[in-house]
């Protein structure tokens, strides 16, 4: 309409329509080849957040810190029996520290006597959580360790306790964690001290589901869940947590870390293993070899 | 008179973008299980529109293309897919402003409503057909409500704090049009 074009600003000239038409057709184009090509797209996606992320770091920091006095503000209502819990907790402790010394103690002096050398894969490098995933429905932490660090995708996340999850996505100076509790996790685990391997599966909730346990009459409420190192995928023994079981009866674990608050993660360095990139050839060609043998 | 408007754009549009970055990464603090509860509002998608039913020169295509791909791509989402579709209906809703004009809140407020919610069955329609895993549908649909009740409140900031409104009818656009 005429009114419309001398009304109209500069703004919404049909340049802008082809402009937009453009990046529509860029994005789209974006989206398809990351569902072809997801690797790629997520190693970019990496990279973005690995140059912006630590920039964002020292503005984060106060926030997260005032965060976290309001939510221990709702702690300070139970300051009195906090106080007896955890007296009576510290005894307990100090208790095991005894016996974790003379443990530690007489290990040292048989790992002597046997010249024994120490797996790599018990090694590990700590590092910082910076940020959380930014989604609800993803359950992943970011820390500030990278591939400059030595880390590999694959690579077993724990805290203090208990395990927490695996690498999955590198940067130059930041990786991402995918935990435990993400829909997209699984882990295959032994249940001790029956001893039956099954698959914890994760589904978004803080308590991850146990799937493919072959004699669930072995099981109890309590019993400890471990890796089991299937598959050479993580180190086996890493605690994970406790069986319970949920009211409509299937098997849960409750996970050992505290994932409320993820402040200091250590990744499990191993051995470097095969990194599997081609389909698979049928005939092995040896290049060493020429066509005469 | 139009240095200080051109200044006074780009201030606007830093304005936009420092908003937008710290809305991200509030979505990003370290918070543990408790972090962002599963309906919180698309920010960043009201306060675009907003933006561009007032002043559309505050928030031109390539800062809100860039902003929502910073936002996609930080946040875990599919990357491109919200961007395409924020492009499309900011600049729908920025071509039927001038309806918008005289009409009350109200009307803005609906025709806005029906872009978020058409942007949110799209969305779930090409993720359903690229076969992504999709969080619930309930928490899609709690998550449209969440950011259409909260339109009137980024609207009212906009205007009461950023003075972000709309052109009077006889002000003119930097370059001397009619606005």
């Amino acid at each position: 309409m005429a009114q419309d074009r001398t009304n109209s600003e500069e703004y919404f000239l049909p340049i802008r329509r082809l402009l937009i038409g453009i990046l529509v057709f860029c994005l789209i184009l974006l989206t398809i080849v990351w569902r072809i090509d997801s690797p790629r797209v997520e190693r970019f996606r990496m990279a973005v957040i690995d140059r912006v992320v630590p920039n964002m770091e020292w503005a984060m920091a106060p926030v997260t810190a005032t965060m976290n006095i309001i939510r221990d503000a709702q702690s300070y209502a139970r300051i009195y029996e906090q106080n007896q819990e955890l007296r009576r907790e510290l005894q307990q402790m100090k208790a095991w520290k005894e016996a974790a010394l003379q443990l530690e103690l007489k290990n040292a002096r048989l790992l002597d006597l046997n010249n024994v050398r120490l797996d790599a894969d018990l090694t590990y490098v700590t590092g910082v959580v910076l940020t959380d995933s930014g989604s609800p429905f993803r359950k992943s932490v970011l820390l500030n360790i990278g591939e400059r660090d030595g880390l590999r995708d694959g690579l077993a996340a724990m805290d203090g306790i208990g395990l927490v999850g695996r690498i999955s996505g590198l940067g130059q100076q930041t990786s991402r964690v995918l935990l435990l509790t993400d829909a997209n996790s699984r882990l295959p685990i032994t249940i001790q001290p029956s001893g039956q391997t099954a698959i914890l599966f994760g589904d978004n909730s803080p308590t991850p589901l146990i799937d493919f346990l072959e004699k669930p009459e072995l099981v109890r409420p309590g019993d400890r869940v471990v890796t089991s190192g299937d598959g050479g995928v993580f180190p086996a023994d890493l605690l994970v947590g406790q069986l319970i079981e949920s009211r409509d009866g299937r098997y849960h674990v409750r996970l050992a870390a505290d994932f409320e608050r993820l402040a200091f993660l250590r990744v499990l360095r191993g051995v470097p293993k095969e990194d599997i990139n081609d389909q698979g050839d049928i005939i092995i060609f040896d290049e060493t070899v020429g066509p005469d043998g | 008179m139009a240095e200080r408007n051109a200044t006074q754009i780009w201030t606007m549009r830093a304005l936009y973008a420092v908003i937008c970055s710290a809305v991200i990464m509030f979505h990003l603090l370290p918070l543990g299980q408790i972090g962002w509860i599963t309906f919180s509002p698309d920010i960043i998608l009201c306060l675009t529109l907003a933006w561009v039913v007032r002043r559309p020169e505050y928030a031109p295509i390539l800062l809100i293309a860039a902003v929502a791909l910073l936002a996609d791509l930080l946040l875990m989402r599919v990357p491109g897919l919200w961007t395409a579709l924020v492009l499309l209906l900011a600049d729908r809703v920025g071509r039927q402003r001038h309806r918008m004009r005289s009409t009350g809140f109200g009307v803005e407020w609906f025709r806005v409503s029906v872009g978020i919610a058409m942007l949110f069955i799209l969305e779930h329609l090409a993720l359903n057909l690229l076969f992504v895993d999709r969080p619930p549908l309930p928490a899609s649909v709690l998550q449209l409500s969440a950011t259409l009740i909260v339109y009137p409140v980024v609207v009212a900031v906009s205007a009461g704090v950023f003075r972000v409104r709309k052109p009077a009818l006889i002000e003119t656009s930097p370059s001397g049009r009619r606005a």
